[in-house]
């Protein structure tokens, strides 16, 4: 009962404040007008005494409006209308009808004043009116008649019990309505979250799929097939891991979760992994893309980089799914501003547009517009919602213009703080420059295609501030270059090739330019230059500077790469073996040290015994978190322990996480599936100085398809012999200082490797000959020998198969090859090849005196310790780790033999990058020592 | 004839479609928004869309700004380089600094800048573009500036630019009327009507009830009089209004008033940060009895 009336008061005192301050006036109102009947009447007393309640309630209305308060306001202007109505009915009125008006005071009461207000009033009043009429008081006042005495309480008690049973029965309903609106919400509420979790646990899984075929790709011996198929998982992957983040990232923003986290960037860059994304979806579609950006784009801006590229190539993806021919056009410009800039990206395409009706609901979540036309098109319908979310979260506006069936323009515009004034594109000796361009406008059948590029070779013009002319005629162009001395000629490939013998004759004296598609490049002397659509002011300003340029669609993830830190120890804590691969093999570009752990525990021990620079730490690990980690590591004794960078690695980045992690005594956080911008930025920021060099030779993984071999690369590599350096470097991480030394180390042991080679298959010792051949296969891919290495494949398998009488066929060759393969390495690098003798001498030389003085003999444990770091490193690809570990045993003997001989042929094989042969034959060793189990 | 050629040079204000500024040759100068996060060029960069959403959806603060004399500056440059002479059609001066820092533009300019004239319109949005056109189509024919200016003044007083507002809301917001009108145009239902007088935003009536009933009735009072209309065209400018309401109100002016010509536009940024959503006008040149 309590309860109840408890709920009753609550919901009075909830009752709209501003209808009781109306009530209020209207009472004042109706007491002044009776008490100007009164008056005209010349009822002195009731016009006093109806004016004076008009009063006392202009004055509650007043005092309500002054202090607010419902309960003033209410008794105020009850207690007025009380008095009114008993007034009413001590009087009687007109022939005692006044006191009709008692009636409605239950109704009106009850419904403005609510059950509890109202309610205990009505029922206060029928009291006062009881007590009046059954007592000996009613003779005080008007002489009603004896109906009225026995009948108007009676009345007056049934018309509240209406009164209240109809609120009762209203209240009830809006209960109801508000416990469903509320359950309705959790409902929502509950689905949101659900959702967000459920991505979150499908995304983990995903990322390591993704991640796994990632480094299945990179992986030297698969066949065509097997990649083919990799390929189409980890595209459906990441197709699959696109929309459970968009999901994720729209059940942020709908919560308020999303963090934008503004960082110095380079439009450059951006724009780069746009392209290359643009140019993947595009596939085969008869599309050309434009990117018009205007060089004068500041080289430093401050944003969220991430979430601005994210925003751009939704714009981009839309575009390419609605349009089937004609062109997109990316645009990027700025206007500078007190604060920075403003930077427009607009993607215009020539597709199917959109109407005007369909316009006012592109933005609404869950929806795709003209579904009936667009049923063959795939999408969540998010990518436009997340975006508008993203770019008003920076201060911006997107907005889009179409005319169905012509095309639709989105454009956003945000405002940006700049870091570095100076503009991102610029060109060394600009007036020295002339540049013609030849296209044959004529060729495109939508017209807005060549206007397009007019309106391109004229903005490049401008905003290099360089001479470059656009000729759309073959003849135009010959006259031109007779008249006029060029620097550069640009040609697109179909002009180039019907006008070649001009091309290669204008090449003597000229740059020649040919600008291709990669999905159909052509062979070109290798004096010409190439580049990739879009024909776009980065590509062309290279090639004016005279620069290396990014030409591959697959180098993507590594374009970013801008540097190296060979000497940094970086440490990955994670419970999930395959992040740690992932993580590991993300990092593999930058040449780092990078070691693992799958625990907390394991991450301190680690820590207590090598010294990092640089700790990557999950947050949700079992037993032992990331952030109780931290904790633990902080407390440790010693200076190093408290400045260690620890960044926390997190697949749940909301809004606050960076203030968590931070006061939990991370350094900073990085989302996960890692981004490797992300993954840059961090190891920018926190690797120290010295140890960060800028990549020497070219830029990563130059010039290799992963699917299929190009025919042609924009600088010819030194392909005419056996060896491909540019599938070399590729393999050998992108690095051509790096793969220069690997090529030394290959030349100088091959005399030694074909001497064993030799000696096994002399001896028919077939299990060590596959072992040896299996090396020989890895090293000389690594190195881009691809012609031996799938020879030495095809005899590996062969052993493996009993098929020595194969084996016996053409091993000859084999090691034939192999020599020629050394001697081009050994050519290429300007060294002489070691003699196989020389090679074997120095193992040969220590070994007796290792032997003649008895070394302290190494404990099981320790022992076991050296062997486990090396499993690890193997496992990590981390040959300065075996190495390291290889030399810790040198000074030692284990069961009366010195440790050193046994384990120089470990370390020889991680120095060639036989990671499993090193780890092969470390387990042969474990097992000699009977220290496999306890490993 | 045989004058020196005229270049017209307007403000993103009028209102005026693409097509048409295409047609006459008509540069245009932007204004500028500002808001919480940055400042943003009318039509370039935000639309009308934009920044009602802003307002409304966020509750965020804007300004509108003219724009700066060097932006005129560069306009006028641009356009001498073509033209002999250069006429800026600008708003009212009553309500922005337009005409004030094209003038400033024009004396930086030194003696080039003797080539420029400077209109005050006295209007605003496509009342601005009825003489922004009238002043590119006497160009095209050849009038000399002096004359093409003498014209305008004549016109001045002919242009009926009037809107209606759903509420005071941006009213209040912008200045232009105190709390207490808001309260009760909130109240009663009562939607302003204001027009352009003497290059002021004045009151000019009230309509009160169902808003797209008042709004045909002030269509209907707006057209009471066709033949005082010049009726080669009208232009329809609306500022955050559905597609469904303008389709409306342009069969209401087609049944109220044969047009040659019935142009259905959105107002700018600008227009729009200043008047609110649902709001639209039906603007006209008043007949003189000579057509151009």
């Amino acid at each position: 009962m309590w309860e109840f009336l408890r709920e009753l008061k609550k919901d009075a005192d909830e009752s709209d404040s501003r209808t009781l301050g109306l009530i209020t006036f209207a009472v004042a109102f109706i007491g002044f007008f009776m008490c100007a009947v009164n008056i005209i009447t010349r009822s002195w007393v009731m016009a006093a005494i109806t004016g004076g309640l008009s009063l006392w309630c202009i004055v509650v209305f007043l005092l309500f409006r002054k202090s607010g308060s419902l309960m003033a306001v209410s008794a105020g202007t009850l207690s007025a209308i009380g008095i009114m109505m008993m007034y009413f009915l001590v009087t009687g009125g007109v022939d005692g009808f006044s006191i009709v008006w008692l009636l409605l005071v239950p109704p009106i009461g009850i419904y403005c004043y609510k059950l509890y207000y109202g309610g205990a009033f009505s029922i206060f009043l029928g009291m006062l009116i009881a007590v009046y009429l059954w007592t000996p008081l009613h003779e005080l006042g008007y002489d009603y008649s004896d109906t009225y005495f026995l009948r108007f309480p009676i009345v007056y008690f049934f018309d509240t019990v209406v009164s209240v049973y109809i609120n009762y029965r209203l209240w009830l309903s809006n209960k109801q309505q508000r416990e469903l609106l509320e359950m309705s919400e959790r409902a929502n509420n509950t689905k949101g979250d659900f959702l967000a979790n459920m991505s979150h646990e499908i995304r983990t899984p995903m990322n390591a799929i993704v991640g796994m075929c990632e480094l299945i790709l990179r992986e030297s011996d698969i066949s065509p097939a097997v990649r083919e198929y990799c390929f189409n998982i980890q595209n459906s992957g990441r197709s699959l891991l696109s929309i459970i983040n968009d999901i994720l990232d729209f059940s942020k923003i709908e919560s308020g979760k999303m963090e934008l986290i503004p960082d110095e960037f380079n439009i450059a860059s951006t724009l780069n992994d746009v392209i290359n994304m643009a140019v993947t979806r595009k596939g085969d579609k008869n599309i050309e893309l434009i990117v018009r950006a205007d060089p004068d784009i500041p080289k430093g801006l401050v944003g969220d980089e991430i979430r601005i590229r994210q925003v751009i190539i939704n714009l981009v993806t839309n575009a390419v799914k609605f349009t089937e021919k004609g062109c997109i056009v990316i645009k990027v410009t700025q206007t500078k501003h007190d604060y920075g800039i403003n930077l427009s990206v607009s993607v215009a395409d020539t597709g199917i547009g959109i109407s005007a009706e369909n316009i006012e609901k592109l933005f609404n979540s869950f929806q795709q517009v003209d579904t009936k036309k667009n049923r063959a098109v795939e999408g969540t319908g998010l990518g436009l919602a997340i975006s508008k979310r993203l770019i008003k979260s920076m201060g911006g506006f997107l907005n889009v213009s179409s005319v169905y069936g012509l095309g639709s323009e989105f454009r956003f515009v945000i405002p940006l703080k700049v870091s570095d004034s100076r503009p991102f594109i610029s060109i060394k000796d600009a007036e020295k420059i002339h540049a013609a361009g030849y296209i044959d406008l004529n060729k495109f059948e939508n017209r807005r295609v060549a206007q397009e590029y007019k309106t391109l070779i004229g903005e490049l013009a401008e905003g290099l501030r360089t001479d470059i002319e656009l000729l759309d005629t073959a003849e135009d162009l010959k006259a031109a270059v007779a008249s006029k001395k060029y620097t550069h000629l640009f040609a697109p490939k179909d002009e180039y090739l019907a006008n070649e013998d001009f091309f290669k004759e204008q090449s003597r004296d000229k740059t020649v330019v040919v600008v291709q598609d990669r999905q159909s490049a052509v062979e070109i002397p290798s004096h010409m230059k190439c580049i990739f659509k879009p024909f776009y002011s980065l590509s062309v300003a290279s090639v004016l500077n005279n620069e290396s340029i990014i030409t591959n669609l697959n180098e993507r993830r590594d374009s970013s790469i801008r540097f190296v830190a060979p000497k940094a120890r970086i440490l990955v804590v994670d419970d999930n073996i395959i992040n740690l691969k992932v993580a590991v093999g993300l990092m593999r570009p930058y040449h780092m040290q990078v070691l693992t752990a799958d625990s907390g525990q394991a991450a301190i021990s680690m820590l207590r015994s090598k010294d990092f620079h640089l700790v990557f730490m999950d947050h949700m690990m079992p037993e032992m978190d990331g952030v109780e980690a931290t904790k633990a590591i902080r407390a440790m004794e010693g200076d190093y322990y408290k400045k260690l960078p620890i960044i926390a690695l997190t697949a749940n980045a909301v809004n606050g996480a960076r203030d968590m992690f931070i006061s939990s005594g991370f350094n900073d956080f990085m989302p996960k599936p890692i981004e490797m911008s992300s993954l840059d930025r961090m190891l920018k920021t926190w690797l120290p100085k010295e140890l960060i060099k800028a990549p020497s030779g070219e830029m990563r993984y130059p010039g290799v398809d992963r699917r299929k071999p190009r025919t042609q690369n924009s600088e010819p590599e030194k392909k005419d012999g056996l060896i491909s350096e540019e599938t070399g470097i590729f393999y050998t991480g992108g690095d051509k200082d790096a793969y220069n030394d690997i090529l030394g180390v290959y030349v100088r042991k091959s005399g030694e490797k074909l001497e064993q080679i030799k000696s096994l298959f002399e001896n028919k010792d077939w299990k060590n000959y596959v072992i040896e051949v299996h090396a020989l296969k890895s090293s000389s891919l690594t190195i881009g020998s691809k012609q031996l290495s799938e020879l030495a494949k095809e005899l590996e398998l062969a052993g493996k198969g009993g098929n020595y009488r194969l084996i016996e066929e053409k091993n000859d060759a084999m090691l034939e090859m192999y020599s020629k393969v050394a001697a081009e390495g050994a050519e290429r690098l300007g060294i002489s090849l070691t003699p196989p003798e020389t090679a074997a001498e120095t193992p040969a030389n220590e070994a007796p005196e290792n032997e003649t003085e008895p070394l302290p003999a190494i404990s099981a444990e320790k022992l076991s310790e050296i062997i486990k770091r090396i499993y690890s490193a193997c496992d990590s690809f981390d040959g300065d780790e075996i190495s390291a570990a290889c030399s810790e045993t040198a000074e030692y003997s284990f069961n009366g033999k010195s440790l050193k001989p046994l384990f120089d042929p470990v370390c020889a094989d991680a120095e060639d990058f036989e990671y499993d042969s090193a780890r092969e034959k470390t387990e042969k060793l474990a097992a000699e020592f009977g220290l496999s189990e306890d490993i | 004839m045989g004058e020196k050629k005229v270049g017209i040079v307007a403000e993103c204000v009028c209102d005026l479609p693409k097509n048409i500024l295409h047609e006459y040759n008509i540069d245009i100068v932007c204004h500028l928004i500002e808001t919480d996060s940055g400042v943003f060029t009318d039509t370039e960069e935000i639309t009308a869309e934009n920044i009602l959403q802003y307002m409304v959806e966020i509750g965020g603060k804007s300004h509108s700004a003219a724009p700066l004399p060097e932006t005129y500056e560069a306009a006028f440059r641009k356009k001498l380089a073509v033209y002999d002479e250069v006429i800026l059609v600008s708003i009212s001066s009553g309500i922005s600094l337009s005409c004030e820092n094209a003038r400033k533009a024009v004396a930086a300019m030194g003696n080039e800048g003797k080539r420029v004239h400077v209109f005050d319109s006295r209007h605003l949005s496509t009342g601005l573009g009825h003489m922004v056109i009238k002043a590119a189509q006497l160009a095209k024919a050849g009038f000399a500036a002096d004359k093409i200016i003498a014209e305008l003044e004549d016109m001045r007083e002919r242009v009926s630019t009037s809107f209606i507002t759903e509420n005071a809301d941006f009213l209040w917001r912008n200045g232009l009327v105190p709390d207490s009108v808001r309260r009760l145009c909130s109240a009663f239902s009562i939607h302003p009507v204001l027009e352009m007088r003497n290059g002021s935003i004045v009151l000019k009536g009230i309509e009160i009830g169902n808003y797209n009933i008042s709004a045909l009735r002030y269509i209907r009072k707006t057209l009471k009089n066709p033949k005082k209309i010049d009726t080669k065209r009208v232009f329809i400018t609306y500022a955050g209004c559905s597609v469904k309401t303008v389709n409306m109100m342009k069969r209401e002016v087609e049944g109220c008033c044969a047009f040659d010509e019935i142009f259905v536009t959105k107002a700018s940024a600008t227009i729009s940060s200043n008047c609110g959503p649902n709001t639209f006008g039906v603007l006209f040149v008043k007949s003189k009895g000579v057509s151009l």
